[in-house]
């Protein structure tokens, strides 16, 4: 609710590009506010180490700026960016065995009273799931996209993606079952 | 913990903030490989000197403004979940980024949200009223009960976790959570978690412990309060202090319309809605129980072998009413149960529908060695309507003679009302029928901008509607709160 009320400017993620480009520097900074968090915890639940997602989040926000937001008309900066870090994180995959070392943490959203200990079991029980079914929960939960926007991204049918995720949410309440 | 429960995890969770050192980091290495270029320097045109000096103007006649004495603040017509229905700008620029949780008190004369601070990074905050309270880690958006009561829960680095009544701290647990007032906003329940246990606090009253504590729900007439919890492997509802029956697992409490009964699922193996003392049929999977207003019919999802399929009746006497889909909405009904609809997923296609049963009563002729009798049968009959790629929750209205919804493929999305596509916009949704049962007062979206569209009436279109449309009593009128750039409006839009 009220999720596009920002500071800074009623801007959209390729208007804040352009004025990046055209050297307001803040530009950048209400484009990685509104990003980091999500695309950090993605990064993280891809290849289960802090400081490499972290070095990955660099690269990509680096690659995003490199390109000219004028060719980016018809595309989503979200769905871009996400594509960026993406393939970013599958190359550091195929480059050498990575092992999980950690897992991306939650916190409290929008809910009257917080559940710290919740949340740490789900952040738990996310990182038990298969990594199909993980990536296609925290696209859909924490990156905000839709079935038909995670099918693109990732190159699969969309109901492909809704089987995955039915699937996933089924595992969760497995898992968190046991926890009960 | 069921599937319902996770998708309510999931939705109110979100990524933790990223380290605050990363944002220097990342920023100082864009700097680096993108150095700023000098903005050119050159003289300033007449038109734009002259441009200068009415925005000028425009300032100080803006600083006037909002420096002037305030009006006295109109008596807002409260309705339900508090919107005022008065026209009015509440702020001119927010005090923060993004926001979550914005909502009214119940007298609709305060409102509060979450705000992530973009200057601070990683900071949150509440405001009320306009008014920014202290920062921390993290916040839940308030919650308010009467008189301008509010409380919010925050995650302080040296203190942990605050539950925050106006102002006022209360430290020393580890969790929070189910914080909630009674109807009338006079009394306040939480659960909080001290030393791994949990307990429940209901007018400042502890009780427990316990192992876990999932959920506390304030009866409708506010003078009782229910629990579920568990101590050891067992769960049960605890209500006024009174263990109920143990089970595996206890999920979607709810009271009856009137107040005077409890429902519940329970799960021992398989899972079945129980009513007061009143076990509905096993199922695989249950989900949330849903009441007619007059509590005469109540009807939930059930799952079984893979097939998913509405079940309904009254209380304690429901029964399977529809053909197996594979996924179904939770029912909503008319005000006398006889008619109910829900959002169906069909076997095998990926097409959606709305699902609309009617009980109808039946009449038989049994012949038994040639003599007939006659007798009359109740019975529920569903027809599913047009299919779509996707349709929303439906609505239906007190009488039970129309179903609406929103349906479409993609960004298109028609208000469907009974058969007929209506409206179309890129967005549809809250949709609600007015008093009269007839009109409807739905959000819209079209080409990146909202508006509010009731009976034949539009608004004029805006950034964000926030909240709302909620009907006045009389159904003249709707009120929603709006938001264009950085201002928030409470708004009114005559219904014709």
């Amino acid at each position: 609710m009220l999720a596009s009320l920002r500071t800074g400017s009623g801007l959209s993620d390729k208007g804040l590009l352009l004025r990046w480009r055209q050297g307001d520097r803040s530009a950048f900074g209400v484009l990685y506010d509104r990003y980091a968090s999500s695309l950090l915890f993605f990064a993280h639940s891809q290849v289960g180490d802090a400081a490499l997602a972290e070095d990955l989040l660099q690269d990509c926000f680096l690659r995003l700026l490199d390109l000219d937001p004028e060719q980016l008309l018809h595309d989503s900066v979200r769905n871009l960016l996400y594509s960026i870090l993406r393939n970013l994180a599958r190359d550091e995959g195929r480059r050498r065995i990575t092992r999980l070392k950690s897992y991306p943490l939650l916190a409290p959203s929008t809910v009257a009273g917080a559940e710290v200990g919740r949340f740490d079991d789900l952040s738990l029980a996310l990182h038990a799931l298969p990594p199909e079914q993980r990536e296609t929960v925290v696209l859909k939960s924490y990156g905000d996209m839709t079935f038909g926007e995670i099918a693109q991204l990732i190159g699969v049918s969309e109901a492909t993606v809704k089987s995955r995720h039915r699937y996933a949410v089924e595992k969760l309440a497995d898992l968190l079952g046991e926890k009960s | 913990m069921n599937v319902e429960k996770v998708e309510s995890l999931l939705d109110r969770s979100r990524p933790a903030p990223p380290p605050s050192d990363l944002r220097r980091r990342i920023f100082e290495a864009a700097d680096r490989k993108f150095p700023a270029a000098p903005l050119p320097s050159r003289k300033p045109r007449l038109v734009e000197v002259m441009t200068v000096a009415a925005s000028l103007l425009m300032l100080i006649a803006t600083v006037s403004w909002l420096l002037r004495e305030a009006p006295p603040a109109s008596s807002p017509g409260a309705q339900e979940a508090g919107q005022p229905f008065e026209d009015r700008k509440m702020m001119s620029q927010f005090p923060g980024g993004e926001v979550s949780g914005f909502t009214w008190s119940p007298d609709g004369k305060h409102w509060g949200c979450a705000v992530k601070l973009v200057e601070g990074d990683t900071r949150m905050a509440v405001v009320i009223d306009g008014k920014k309270e202290k920062e921390y880690i993290a916040v839940s958006p308030p919650v308010f009960g009467a008189d301008g009561v509010y409380v919010y829960g925050a995650q302080d680095p040296a203190d942990g976790m605050l539950l925050i009544q106006n102002g006022v701290v209360q430290k020393g647990f580890e969790a929070f959570q189910a914080v909630s007032f009674s109807p009338d906003g006079r009394r306040l329940a939480y659960a909080a978690r001290k030393d791994g246990l949990w307990f429940a606090f209901v007018d400042g009253k502890r009780s427990g412990p316990y192992d876990s504590l999932d959920d506390i729900l304030w009866s409708p007439d506010g003078t009782r309060v229910a629990l579920v919890a568990s101590l050891g492997a067992d769960w049960c509802c605890v209500v006024d202090g009174k263990k109920g029956e143990p089970f595996d697992y206890i999920s979607h409490l709810r009271f009856t319309p009137d107040g005077k009964t409890l429902a519940y699922v329970a799960r021992e193996g398989s899972e079945h809605l129980v009513v007061g003392t009143t076990a509905g049929q096993d199922y695989d999977a249950v989900g949330p129980p849903a009441f007619s207003a007059d509590g005469s019919r109540v009807g939930h999802r059930a799952s079984s072998q893979g097939e998913s399929f509405v079940v309904v009746g009254p209380p304690g006497k429901q029964a399977k009413v529809s053909d197996a889909y594979d996924e179904v909405g939770s029912p909503v009904f008319s005000r006398d149960g006889k008619v109910w609809a829900c959002r169906v997923r069909e076997k095998g296609v990926p097409k959606e529908a709305i699902l609309v049963g009617r009980e109808i009563l039946m009449q038989y002729v049994k012949r038994v060695e040639g003599k007939e009798t006659s007798f009359e049968q109740l019975e529920s009959h569903a027809q599913p309507g047009e299919s779509f790629e996707s349709v929303s929750d439906p609505v239906v209205n007190p009488d039970g003679t129309l179903v609406a919804y929103a349906a479409g493929k993609g960004s298109r999305k028609y208000l469907v009302v009974g058969s007929e596509r209506t409206l179309k916009f890129s967005l549809i949704d809250r949709i609600a029928f007015g008093p009269d049962g007839r009109k409807l007062a739905f959000r819209a979206g079209q080409y990146g901008k909202q508006l509010v569209v009731a009976g034949d009436s539009r608004s004029d279109e805006v950034d964000e509607i926030v909240t709302g449309p909620v009907w006045s009593k009389d159904g003249r009128k709707v009120a929603f709160t709006a938001r264009t750039g950085a201002e928030l409006w409470s708004r009114v839009l005559e219904v014709k």
